[in-house]
């Protein structure tokens, strides 16, 4: 995995996205405050104290699962990255069998796109899908491999050469274009915001159960303050993990700058 | 009895004699002793172009001192004498002068640019000296035949030739051009205009810029309101990145591409991002494809040396011309004259250095036709072809 250098964006990104998670979570524990008030104000109310216990888990557990499914998730679009830079590479290599104005412009062609990539689609991963420039590039590309450009000329002295081009150019196309659907779909699959609301009702139920168990306003101060410091923080872990190019746990330029770094 | 006057003046004879003698000096031949051969160069070595001098003779000298350690060339080690004059002819002359007067060289090596040549070219005839792989590609040197003169690469109507060609087979047809105002550009200009006219098309746009200069705003707005498919830049890399940064400024994103005087490395390194995908004409084999002997020939030298992996064109094609240098050094034995020299050259027919062939004949002394297309890749300085 290629993490990226830590730079005053990703910095800038990581303390806004916390300021406003901590905000949400103070929003819950004060809303969890004046629901156990107003349950407590309409009866006797004696809930057992496991309950918080039972709670507590509950949030912990799931953020954790959703943590290590995140990284894993993580893992798998940098490989999915890899494997496209591979495929770019192979396909580029495999050309050298064109004539030399073919050759050219079809490196011109393959390395347009990856660069399109590392410049723009990689970065962005919207969900749209609307990135003009690497579309442009990919049409370009598909373009040039269904001419009659792309086709060597076939001579006594090339033969082998000529046929291994014809086969393998088309499967590393292939590959070029499968290893991209495979990363955008990847870089989709993150957190749907319902699992966002999910997360939420968990907070404001560690958080409810905690001030109907304590008693006391001091005891309750201090609980509230300590579940507000500490609970939010997987969810700011989980909210890092599900944008890993913002937050610059994958750097895509560098990732896709490795095509660019030898001459061929 | 001798007269003290006389006296003196013969002992002067007798010592210059002697110091002569000793010196290995007494050879017949201006610039060849019997342990030295004396090259001259004006080239760019400081200034905006001053990339492409220092790097033609890195790439020459890694070859001359490689020949050097071996023995050099019957048993005479080859010095290469330079002066920097960059890249303006007035330099060029002074220098030159010096070169052939003082420093009583034996052949002109390695000339850097067209009005730097193009400048010199009365004291060629005036002193009958050759010139040998001059780094320009410019239509002067080689129409009218110029007796003294050995061009190891190809011309820039070859190059440009290439360049309209591609882009003509690829859809860019509304082509602008961007000239230097000097016989390099304008020598450009008209190969542009000869490889248009064949095949009955013209110009969207002409645009002269200064040479040396960054001030190219003028011109990259005129170039950007005809809305070209693409640019050809006839200019070294100082002034063209000057003018590729004012063409993206103004919106336009049509493809750029110049010739090898441009140095691609150069241009690549002031563009950065911005390099990305500049097509360049070249006119030696690409520097890191060392299937070609002549390739891993040129990469063991420099990285032997203090250079280690850092090639290019431009080094390469001064490491090709010190090799032409060099064999027809060889060819033309141990009795070394300026006559034997341009003899050797002369016999050069399809002389192999490394699968990069030279050809010269009495009437011919263009010795290669090689071109081929490169483009700049990312910003890390890397080419394809």
């Amino acid at each position: 995995m290629t993490f990226a250098a830590l730079t005053f964006t990703h910095v800038s990104n990581v303390v806004s996205s916390s300021a406003v998670i901590y905000l949400c979570a103070s929003g819950l524990l004060i809303l969890a405050l004046l629901c156990s008030r107003l349950l407590c104000s309409l009866g006797k109310v004696d809930v057992p104290p496991e309950l918080f216990n039972e709670m507590g888990s509950v949030y912990a557990l799931t953020t954790a699962f959703l943590i290590v499914n995140l990284l894993s998730n993580v893992s798998e679009l940098d490989e999915a990255m890899i494997k496209e830079v591979v495929a770019i590479k192979k396909l580029s290599s495999v050309v050298s069998i064109l004539p030399p104005e073919q050759r050219v412009e079809a490196r011109r062609l393959i390395f347009n796109y990856g660069y399109s990539i590392g410049s723009e689609e990689g970065l962005k991963h919207i969900a749209d899908h609307d990135y003009p420039e690497t579309n442009l590039a990919l049409d370009q590309l598909r373009n040039f491999f269904d001419s009659s450009d792309a086709i060597p000329e076939i001579n006594g002295k090339n033969q082998l050469l000529a046929l291994n081009y014809i086969l393998k150019s088309s499967d590393f196309l292939y590959e070029t274009f499968e290893s991209r659907e495979e990363r955008i779909a990847k870089a989709d699959e993150f957190f749907s915001s319902i699992l966002w609301i999910a997360l939420a009702f968990l907070y404001f139920s560690v958080c409810f159960s905690n001030f109907l168990i304590t008693k006391g306003s001091w005891n309750k101060s201090v609980s509230g303050i300590l579940i507000l410091v500490f609970s939010p923080m997987p969810c700011i872990l989980i909210y890092i993990f599900s944008r890993p190019i913002q937050f610059g746990l994958l750097d895509v330029g560098e990732t896709y700058g490795v095509l660019f770094q030898s001459s061929i | 009895m001798m007269k003290q006057a006389e006296l003196s003046w013969l002992i002067r004879c007798l010592l210059s004699i002697t110091f002569l003698l000793c010196s290995g000096a007494a050879y017949a031949e201006i610039g060849v002793t019997k342990s030295t051969i004396r090259l001259g160069q004006s080239a760019a070595l400081s200034g905006p172009s001053g990339d492409l001098g220092r790097e033609f003779t890195r790439g020459a000298r890694s070859y001359f001192d490689v020949v050097n350690r071996q023995g050099g060339v019957h048993g005479r080690s080859i010095v290469l004498i330079q002066k920097d004059d960059q890249y303006e002819p007035e330099y060029t002359i002074d220098n030159t002068k010096q070169l052939i007067k003082e420093e009583n060289i034996f052949t002109l090596f390695g000339y850097i640019g067209t009005p730097t040549t193009k400048a010199i070219l009365p004291l060629i005839d005036e002193h009958k000296i050759p010139l040998v792989a001059p780094f320009t590609g410019a239509q002067i040197l080689r129409q009218p035949f110029h007796q003294m003169i050995f061009n190891v690469r190809a011309s820039y109507h070859q190059e440009i030739e290439a360049i309209i060609r591609y882009l003509l087979r690829y859809g860019r047809e509304d082509i602008a051009v961007v000239y230097q105002d000097d016989a390099y550009g304008r020598d450009g200009l008209k190969g542009v205009r000869v490889s248009l006219a064949k095949r009955e098309l013209t110009t969207v746009a002409e645009t002269e810029v200064q040479r040396n200069s960054s001030h190219v705003g003028d011109a990259a707005y005129q170039v950007a309101l005809t809305r070209p498919d693409a640019v050809i830049v006839i200019s070294a890399y100082g002034t063209t990145a000057s003018f590729v940064r004012a063409l993206r400024a103004e919106g336009s994103e049509a493809q750029v591409m110049s010739v090898s005087f441009v140095g691609s490395n150069a241009l690549s390194r002031a563009l950065g991002p911005l390099g990305h995908g500049i097509g360049i004409s070249q006119v030696v084999p690409f520097p890191w494809d060392a299937k070609l002997p002549l390739v891993r020939r040129y990469q063991k030298t420099l990285a032997a040396g203090q250079d280690s992996q850092d090639y290019n064109f431009v080094s390469l094609e001064g490491f090709i011309s010190a090799m032409v240098v060099v064999r027809a050094l060889q060819k033309a034995g141990p009795e070394l004259d300026r006559e034997a020299f341009r003899e050797a050259l002369e016999s050069f027919e399809h002389e192999d250095f490394g699968g990069f062939l030279v050809d010269f004949s009495p009437d011919n002394h263009n010795g290669s036709d090689f071109t081929q297309l490169t483009f700049i890749l990312g910003e890390s300085g890397s080419f394809i072809h």
